[in-house]
C-alpha cells in the first residue's frame, strides 16, 4: 500500500515536471529527433553492415570482423589509405593558404572589392561535376593542355614532342584532383577566415604599431593567434572533406582510388556492402583521431605564439 | 622626457575634410596637457598625428629637439593608450604589458622586471596570468596604461582613457592618473570631451572646436578668463549663463540693452569692450555662482522670475526666467528659496564676461 502510494507520488511528480518544462521539451525535440534519425540510426546500421560479410551479394555471416581483417590484408586498401592520407596532407594546408591569401586580399579596402569578392566566390557557384568535366577536357588524352604543349596552337611555343598522359600517371592524376578540390573549396576557407580577420579590431594593430611592431610581427603575434579559432575551423572542416573526397579522384584518377572511391568500388562494382561499410567506419575513426590531434596541435601553437 | 611643439599643424583628409586647422601648441617637459572639445573638434586626430598613426598634412611637429613629422611611431618616443584599450585578447596581462619590450628585443629578465614594476605601480599584483576578458573595466584600463608605461615614453598619449568606465571608477582613476603623473613626471597629452576631467587633471587645457584652437591656458585661466563664448559655455558645470542683447555707448561707459530692458555695464568692462568687441550685438556671460540674487528691488539689476530650484546636495540652483530664457543661479543650500517671485540679479565684481555674438 505504502509503496503503491510512493509510486503514484513519483508518477505525479514526473508529470508535473513534464508540464513545467513542456516548452523546453518541445523546442529540444526536433534536434533530438534529428540526431536520432540522421546520426544514431545511420551510424548503427553502418556499423551493423560493416560487421556483416557478403559473398557475391548474398549475406554470408553477421557479427563478424571478417571485413576488417580482409581490408587489413588487402594491398589495395593500404595503398588507398596512404594515398588518401597524402591527399589530406596536401589539400588541407593548401586550402588554408589559398583561403588566407584570398581573405587578406578582400579584407583590404580597394576599388572593385565587391567584384573581386564575387569572382573569388565563383568556384562555389559552379557545380562540381562541371568543374571535373572541365578538368577532364583540359587534361585527358588529346585534351587542350596536351595540344597546347605539343604546339598545336600557333600562339604557344612547342614544348614537347610526345603526348603527356596526365591522367595515367598517379602523381599527376592525383595532383590534378587536388588542384580541382582546392580550387573549388577555397571560397569556403576564405569566408571563414575573412570573418575571423574582420573580428580583429584595427586599434590592436595601431597599438602594436606605436610599439614598433612590423607588419610581419603583427601577423605572427596578433593576426595568427587571433585567427586560430577560424584556422582550426578551416583545418577541421577541410580535412574531414579531404578524407572523404570522392568526386574529383573518381573522375580524374579512377585507376588510383582513394578511400572514398574504394567504397564506391566495393559497394557498386563488387556487390560487397559489408566491406564498403567497414571502410566507412575506419574513415570515421580516422577522422575523429585526426581532428583531435589537429586541435591539440593548434592549441600548442597558439600558446607558443603568445608567450612573453 | 621631452617637451613637444606643434607648429601650424594641419590635417586635411583625402576627401577634402579639414580636420585640424593651423594648430600651435607648446608643451613643456613633464607637463600634463588636456585637449578638450566636443566630438569632431579634431582632438583625437591631433593626438593620432602626434603618435604617428595619422600623417601630418602641414606644419611641424617637434618632439624634444627632433622634427618628428616623418619619424616612424616607434622612434618618436611616445606611447599611446587607446579609448577601447586595444588590449590583445589572446595574451595574458603580463604578455600584454611586455609586448612592446618583446618587440624591441629587450632581455627577458628585464622584461619580467618591468612587468612586475608596472603590475605593482598600477595595483594589479597577482593578475599577471589573467586574460583581459577576465578583468574588470578599471583593471583593463590599468593594463593598457601599464603597457604604455613600461616603454618609458618621453610623451604619454591618452585618448579618452576613462570614457568607458562608470562614473565612480572614473573619478578614482582620475586621482590614480594624477598620482602616476606625479610619480613618473612624464609629459602627458590627454584627450577628453569631459571638461571636468580636463579641469581636475591638467596643468594646462587646450580647448578646440571644429579643428581650430579656441584657447590654451591653465584650468583657472580658461575658467575665469574664457577667450570666447564657446570656451565660456564649454568649460564649467552647470554652464555659464548667456544673455543676448545690444551694446549702446553712453558717454564714457556702456549700456547693455536686452528685450526692452537696460543694464548699465560696470566701468571695468570698458577696456575689454574696446579690445574684443566688434559691432553692437553682444552676449553677456555670468557663471551661476557669480550672481547675487535679491528679492528686494535693486537699482541697475537684471530682473527675472524665480521658476524652480534644483538641489545637488552641496549646492542649490534656482532657475530664473529672464527674457524667456532660464538662467541658473547658485544659492545657499537648504535656503527654501521662494518661487514665482520677481528677483533681481547683479553679477559680482570682475565676474562679468562679454563676448561677440
Amino acid at each position: 500500500m505504502n509503496t503503491a502510494l510512493k509510486k503514484e507520488d513519483k508518477w505525479n511528480k514526473f508529470k508535473e515536471g513534464l508540464k513545467k518544462n513542456s516548452f523546453l521539451i518541445w523546442t529540444l525535440l526536433p534536434g533530438f529527433l534529428y540526431i536520432i534519425a540522421f546520426f544514431v540510426i545511420v551510424a548503427f546500421f553502418l556499423l551493423k553492415l560493416s560487421l556483416t560479410s557478403y559473398n557475391g551479394g548474398m549475406t554470408q555471416e553477421s557479427l563478424t570482423i571478417a571485413n576488417y581483417l580482409k581490408l587489413i590484408e588487402s594491398e589495395e586498401f593500404r595503398t588507398a589509405f596512404v594515398r588518401t592520407f597524402i591527399f589530406v596532407l596536401i589539400t588541407t594546408p593548401l586550402q588554408l593558404v589559398t583561403g588566407l591569401i584570398g581573405a587578406i586580399l578582400i579584407n583590404k579596402k580597394f576599388k572593385f572589392r565587391g567584384v573581386v569578392r564575387s569572382i573569388l566566390l565563383l568556384p562555389l557557384a559552379i557545380p562540381t561535376i562541371v568543374t571535373t568535366a572541365t578538368l577532364l577536357l583540359l587534361f585527358s588524352k588529346g585534351g587542350h593542355i596536351t595540344s597546347l604543349l605539343m604546339g598545336e596552337y600557333p600562339w604557344f611555343p612547342k614544348i614537347t614532342q610526345h603526348e603527356i598522359s596526365f591522367l595515367n600517371k598517379e602523381s599527376l592524376a592525383l595532383g590534378i584532383s587536388i588542384l580541382g578540390k582546392v580550387w573549388r573549396d577555397t571560397p569556403i576557407s576564405m569566408l571563414i577566415l575573412l570573418a575571423g580577420l574582420q573580428s580583429i579590431s584595427e586599434e590592436q594593430y595601431e597599438a602594436a604599431k606605436t610599439m614598433g611592431s612590423t607588419t610581419i610581427q603583427n601577423f605572427f603575434y596578433i593576426t595568427l593567434p587571433l585567427l586560430v579559432p577560424s584556422i582550426s575551423s578551416v583545418l577541421v572542416l577541410r580535412s574531414i572533406e579531404a578524407w572523404k573526397e570522392f568526386i574529383f579522384p573518381y573522375i580524374l584518377a579512377p585507376s588510383y582510388p582513394v578511400l572514398g572511391v574504394l567504397i564506391e568500388k566495393y559497394y557498386v562494382q563488387m556487390f560487397d556492402p559489408g566491406t564498403a561499410s567497414a571502410i566507412g567506419v575506419i574513415l570515421i575513426i580516422v577522422i575523429l583521431i585526426g581532428t583531435t590531434v589537429l586541435n591539440w596541435i593548434l592549441k600548442k601553437m597558439q600558446s607558443y605564439l603568445v608567450k612573453i | 622626457m621631452a617637451g613637444l611643439t606643434l607648429k601650424n599643424i594641419q590635417k586635411i583628409y583625402p576627401n577634402g575634410y579639414h580636420a585640424v586647422k593651423d594648430l600651435n601648441i607648446d608643451i613643456k617637459d613633464g607637463e600634463f596637457v588636456s585637449l578638450v572639445g566636443p566630438s569632431g573638434c579634431g582632438k583625437t586626430t591631433t593626438l593620432r598625428m602626434i603618435a604617428g598613426l595619422e600623417s601630418i598634412s602641414g606644419g611641424e611637429l617637434w618632439i624634444g629637439d627632433k622634427l618628428a613629422n616623418n619619424v616612424a611611431p616607434k622612434d618618436r618616443g611616445i606611447a599611446m593608450v587607446f579609448q577601447s584599450y586595444a588590449l590583445f585578447p589572446h595574451m595574458t596581462v603580463a604578455a600584454n604589458i611586455g609586448f612592446g619590450l618583446k618587440i624591441k628585443k629587450v632581455e627577458k629578465k628585464i622584461i619580467n622586471e618591468k612587468i612586475e614594476w608596472a603590475l605593482d605601480l598600477l595595483d594589479l599584483n597577482g593578475l599577471g596570468d589573467r586574460k583581459p576578458s577576465q578583468l574588470s573595466g578599471g583593471q583593463r584600463q590599468r593594463v593598457a596604461l601599464g603597457r604604455a608605461l613600461v616603454l618609458d615614453p618621453e610623451v604619454l598619449l591618452l585618448d579618452e582613457p576613462l570614457s568607458n568606465l562608470d562614473a565612480k571608477l572614473r573619478i578614482k582613476m582620475r586621482t590614480e592618473l594624477k598620482r602616476i603623473h606625479k610619480q613618473l613626471k612624464s609629459t602627458i597629452i590627454y584627450v577628453t570631451h569631459d571638461q571636468a576631467e580636463a579641469m581636475t587633471l591638467s596643468d594646462r587645457i587646450v580647448v578646440m572646436k571644429k579643428g581650430e584652437l579656441m584657447q590654451i591656458g591653465s584650468p583657472s585661466e580658461v575658467y575665469n578668463k574664457p577667450a570666447n563664448k564657446f570656451v565660456a559655455g564649454f568649460i564649467g558645470s552647470p554652464p555659464m549663463n548667456f544673455i543676448e542683447g545690444e551694446l549702446i555707448k553712453d558717454g564714457e561707459n556702456y549700456i547693455f540693452k536686452y528685450n526692452g530692458n537696460v543694464y548699465k555695464l560696470p566701468s571695468y568692462l570698458k577696456d575689454v569692450i574696446k579690445e574684443k568687441i566688434k559691432g553692437k550685438e553682444v552676449v553677456l556671460g555670468v557663471r551661476p555662482e557669480d550672481f547675487e540674487i535679491s528679492l528686494q528691488p535693486i537699482e541697475n539689476a537684471i530682473e527675472g522670475m524665480s521658476i524652480v530650484t534644483e538641489t545637488l546636495g552641496s549646492d542649490d540652483y534656482v532657475a530664473v526666467e529672464v527674457n524667456k530664457k532660464l538662467l541658473s543661479v547658485r544659492i545657499e543650500p537648504d535656503s527654501n528659496f521662494p518661487l514665482d517671485r520677481k528677483v533681481y540679479l547683479t553679477p559680482k565684481e570682475e565676474k562679468f564676461h562679454i563676448f561677440n555674438k
